[in-house]
Order: structure tokens, then C-alpha cells, then sequence
């Protein structure tokens, strides 16, 4: 089921930076077809604009992430 | 604290199409719940919660509730303290929807699913509170200015507990604060206000002063070329008057050279006057004085000579130097009378002898014959002149003429 889809395991684009153990940002995640906004936390702040990778799937719309670089699309 | 929230549009929920077999499809924006039956699957959920495709329902065995997807917005005018303790009116606008995950979806089921017209009004009553306290952690520059801050705000504050209901925010937009007539957002522009009209004041003056030193730069440079204007134009000046003054001594000095010239001409003249005067002198005086002199011992001498031939004439051969101009005149004679006597048929004889006789004669007779010949001439010519009878010219005819 559509509803069912987890976000582990894709990778987005901080829209707001996280602030590490300050706070969250948040993450705009291609996930059902479309895409959504997930809170996002990270051990390190990571910039606005930081390719991330969800590595865990928090309740209440959150997710876990780290900076991520593609290995195919990065020279 | 006064709180106002005005209902936001809410869809309604689609018709609930029925078919003939219990088989409900849900609209794309419709999530379909329904309860009743045991759960399969994971289980963990308590009712299935159906999206995008259509199961079937059992009748009397399942009940089906349909809960909206689509955005909703909620309208919030609350009055809010800021970090400086500013009371301001806030009005902002939260547009929001329920999660696409079952786990929001069980969430909001659970919650708005039997009064979703008026899921809005909750949420705008659940976030005037979010909206104090994401106000109360900011200062009004923020507010108006950090878009970015009021975003982590709104994550800090109440992105989480929204997602608890299920209900996840696409956007808080501050639509506008009302310092209440405090006076503070205008105090808040004034410093930057007096700061960009003493910007613009200094950038004036020092337009002007840029523009008064251009100007001074140009009268000096004005000046500068002026000066030099002068000292060429004194330059010029000088060797004019230089030239003039030359020209000046030199039209003076022309004219005392053509007045020399001139004394000299007419010095020259005069002794050309004097030389001329002096030969008039002696061609008008001398020369015929000379000429008369000379003329006088001339005259003087031929007279001498002329005494002294007639003397010698008369003393030695007077009668033949008359007769010699007697003979010397003869011919004319002759010629006189043959052309006389030329009609007649009279040979003049003037042989030797002849001729003296005959122009002894003819001198003699002279006038009377040229008369005679003349009138003979005058009548017509072949007649014979009478005087052809008498007179030695009737010697005879055809006589030949020895000289």
C-alpha cells in the first residue's frame, strides 16, 4: 500500500538546515509519487540545500538523515 | 488572551459511490478507512486505511469512513508578545493537509474524522498557541525580515506536535503584525531611515563637493589656459609691433631712399638738362655761328674763287666761257626748237660747224623762232612752217646730222 512506503533509505534535500542536537530541519523527500516534507534530524548540523540519506524512520513525520553524496553522479 | 480563528475552506467529502458487489474506490484525495474487520497484514493499525486503488467492503460486517488528503488553511489573528516583550496583532495563515503515511492518517482519523469541516477550526485553535510561542522566541526585525528563522520556528515549536495529530504543515505565512499604535515598527524604521537619508545626504554632498571641485578644477584650468592665451597673444603682440616697428622705420627709410632716388633723378636730370642746354647752345648758337662763320669764309672763298674765274674769265677766255655757257645752254635750245620744228620736215643739222652756226643763228634769232616753232606746232602738224622757208634750217632734207 501506497501509505505504507517507508522513507528509509532515499535520499533529499534539506529545505530548512538541521541544527544537530538543537533542533531539526527539514527534508524534502520523492516518496508515493509525489514529494514530501519529513522533520529532519541529524547528528551534526547540516546546511540548507545538503544532499541527505534517511538512514531511520522516527515517528511523527521524522526521520534520521546524513549528508549524502551520490557515488554515481559525483565525479 | 483573545483568540479569534475563522473556519478555513474544507472539501467536501466525495459521494460515496456504492457498487453492486461492496467495492469502494476512494477519490485521489480521499483516504478510505474502514473498520470492522480483523487486521491483516501488519495488524498494528486499527481499521485498514485504503489509498489510491478501491478494496472490498463486506456490508454490515465493515464500516467505511472516508477522511480528505487535500490542503486545508487555517486562519489565526492572535495577539502575540515578542522576545522584547512587544505585544504585536498577529494574523498569519497555515496551510496544512494530513500526512500521506498511514501513521498520520491513523492519526487524524482518529481525531478529525467525524467533524472534518471543522478541522480547521481545531488546527487554528491548536496553533494560536504554536503561533504566541514561535512569536514570543522572535524579535519583530525577525519577524518582518528572517523568513528562514520562522521556518525553523515553526519546525522547533510545532511542526512536531502537528505531526502527532497527523496533520503536517505546508506553510505559515505571517500575513501581517500591528504594533497596536506602539509605534515601534515605525521607531524600527526610523534608524534606517535616518541612516539612508544621511547616506543619501553624505552621497549629496559629496556629489556637491565632487561637482564644486570639478568646477574649480575647471575655472583653474580655465584660467591656466587663459594665462596661456595671454602670454601667446603678448607673444604675437610683441612680434607684431616688432614688425610693425620694422615696417615703420622701414617706410621711412623707403621713402627717404626714394627721396634720395629722387634727388639723384633729378640731379641726373638736371645735368642731363645742363648737357641738353648745352648742346641746344651749340646746336642753336655755336653750330649756326660755325655754319655762318663757315658759310661766310665759304661764301667768302667762292666769291673769291668766282672773282678770280671771272677775272681769269675776263683777262684770259672771256668770250669762250661765254660761249661755253652759251653752248652749255645750247642743248636745252636745241632741244626746244627740235621739238619745235619736229612736225616739220627740217632735219636740224648741228654738226659742228653747223651747230655753231645754227645756234648762233638760233641764239640769235632766239625768241622769234621758238615762236615761229611754236606756232607751227600749234597749227597743224604736217603743214610746214613758214619759217621752215627762210633761214638756214631749209638746207635740206635728209641730211645726215654728224656730231
Amino acid at each position: 500500500m501506497a501509505a505504507d512506503r517507508s522513507p528509509e533509505g532515499r535520499t533529499g534535500v534539506l529545505l530548512v538546515g538541521t541544527r544537530g542536537p538543537a533542533g531539526p530541519g527539514e527534508v524534502l523527500l520523492r516518496i508515493r509519487g509525489g514529494t514530501e516534507t519529513y522533520r529532519a534530524y541529524s547528528e551534526a548540523p547540516l546546511a540548507k540545500g545538503t544532499t541527505v540519506l534517511v538512514v531511520e524512520s522516527l515517528p511523527h513525520r521524522a526521520v534520521e538523515v546524513i549528508a549524502w553524496t551520490d557515488p554515481f553522479t559525483s565525479s | 488572551m483573545p483568540s479569534r480563528s475563522s473556519p478555513g475552506r474544507i472539501p467536501s467529502p466525495a459521494a460515496r459511490r456504492t457498487t453492486m458487489f461492496g467495492y469502494r474506490v476512494p477519490a485521489p484525495d480521499e483516504a478510505m478507512l474502514i473498520s470492522g474487520g480483523k487486521s491483516s497484514g501488519t495488524g498494528e493499525t486499527p481499521f485498514r486505511v485504503v489509498t489510491g486503488h478501491g478494496a472490498f467492503v463486506m456490508p454490515f460486517f465493515r464500516k467505511v469512513r472516508f477522511l480528505t488528503l487535500s490542503m486545508a488553511e487555517a486562519e489565526v489573528s492572535e495577539t502575540c508578545v515578542t522576545k522584547q516583550a512587544i505585544a504585536l496583532n498577529v494574523r498569519a495563515v497555515i496551510a496544512f493537509k494530513v500526512g500521506n503515511d498511514t501513521e498520520s492518517i491513523v492519526n487524524a482519523g482518529q481525531r478529525f474524522l467525524s467533524d472534518q469541516q471543522q478541522m480547521s477550526v481545531l488546527t487554528g485553535r491548536i496553533f494560536a498557541g504554536h503561533l504566541r510561542s514561535i512569536v514570543g522566541s522572535m524579535t519583530v526585525e525577525e519577524i518582518v525580515t528572517e523568513r528562514q528563522k520562522l521556518a525553523t520556528e515553526v519546525l522547533d515549536g510545532s511542526a512536531a506536535e502537528m505531526a502527532k495529530i497527523g496533520l503536517t504543515i505546508d506553510s505559515l505565512q505571517i500575513q501581517s503584525i500591528d504594533d497596536m499604535k506602539l509605534g515601534y515598527i515605525a521607531a524600527m524604521a526610523a534608524p534606517h531611515n535616518a541612516a539612508i537619508q544621511r547616506e543619501a545626504q553624505i552621497a549629496q554632498a559629496r556629489a556637491d563637493q565632487a561637482a564644486a571641485e570639478a568646477e574649480q578644477e575647471s575655472q583653474r584650468r580655465q584660467a591656466e589656459y587663459a594665462r596661456q592665451t595671454s602670454v601667446v597673444q603678448a607673444q604675437y603682440k610683441a612680434e607684431v609691433d616688432k614688425a610693425q616697428a620694422e615696417a615703420a622705420q622701414a617706410g621711412p627709410l623707403a621713402q627717404a631712399t626714394a627721396q634720395r632716388e629722387v634727388i639723384d633723378a633729378r640731379t641726373e636730370l638736371a645735368q642731363r638738362e645742363a648737357l641738353l642746354r648745352q648742346q641746344q647752345l651749340v646746336a642753336e648758337v655755336v653750330k649756326p655761328a660755325e655754319a655762318r662763320a663757315e658759310q661766310v669764309r665759304i661764301m667768302a672763298r667762292a666769291d673769291a674763287e668766282a672773282t678770280e674765274v671771272t677775272a681769269a674769265a675776263a683777262a684770259s677766255h672771256n668770250r669762250v666761257a661765254l660761249d661755253r655757257l652759251l653752248i652749255e645752254q645750247l642743248p636745252q635750245i636745241v632741244k626746244e626748237a627740235a621739238a619745235g620744228l619736229s612736225g616739220a620736215n627740217v632735219t636740224v643739222l648741228n654738226g659742228a660747224d653747223g651747230i655753231g652756226q645754227v645756234a648762233a643763228g638760233l641764239v640769235g634769232q632766239g625768241l622769234a623762232i621758238l615762236e615761229s616753232v611754236k606756232k607751227g606746232v600749234a597749227e597743224s602738224g604736217p603743214q610746214q612752217p613758214k619759217a621752215a622757208d627762210n633761214g638756214p634750217a631749209e638746207r635740206g632734207n635728209n641730211h645726215a646730222v654728224t656730231s
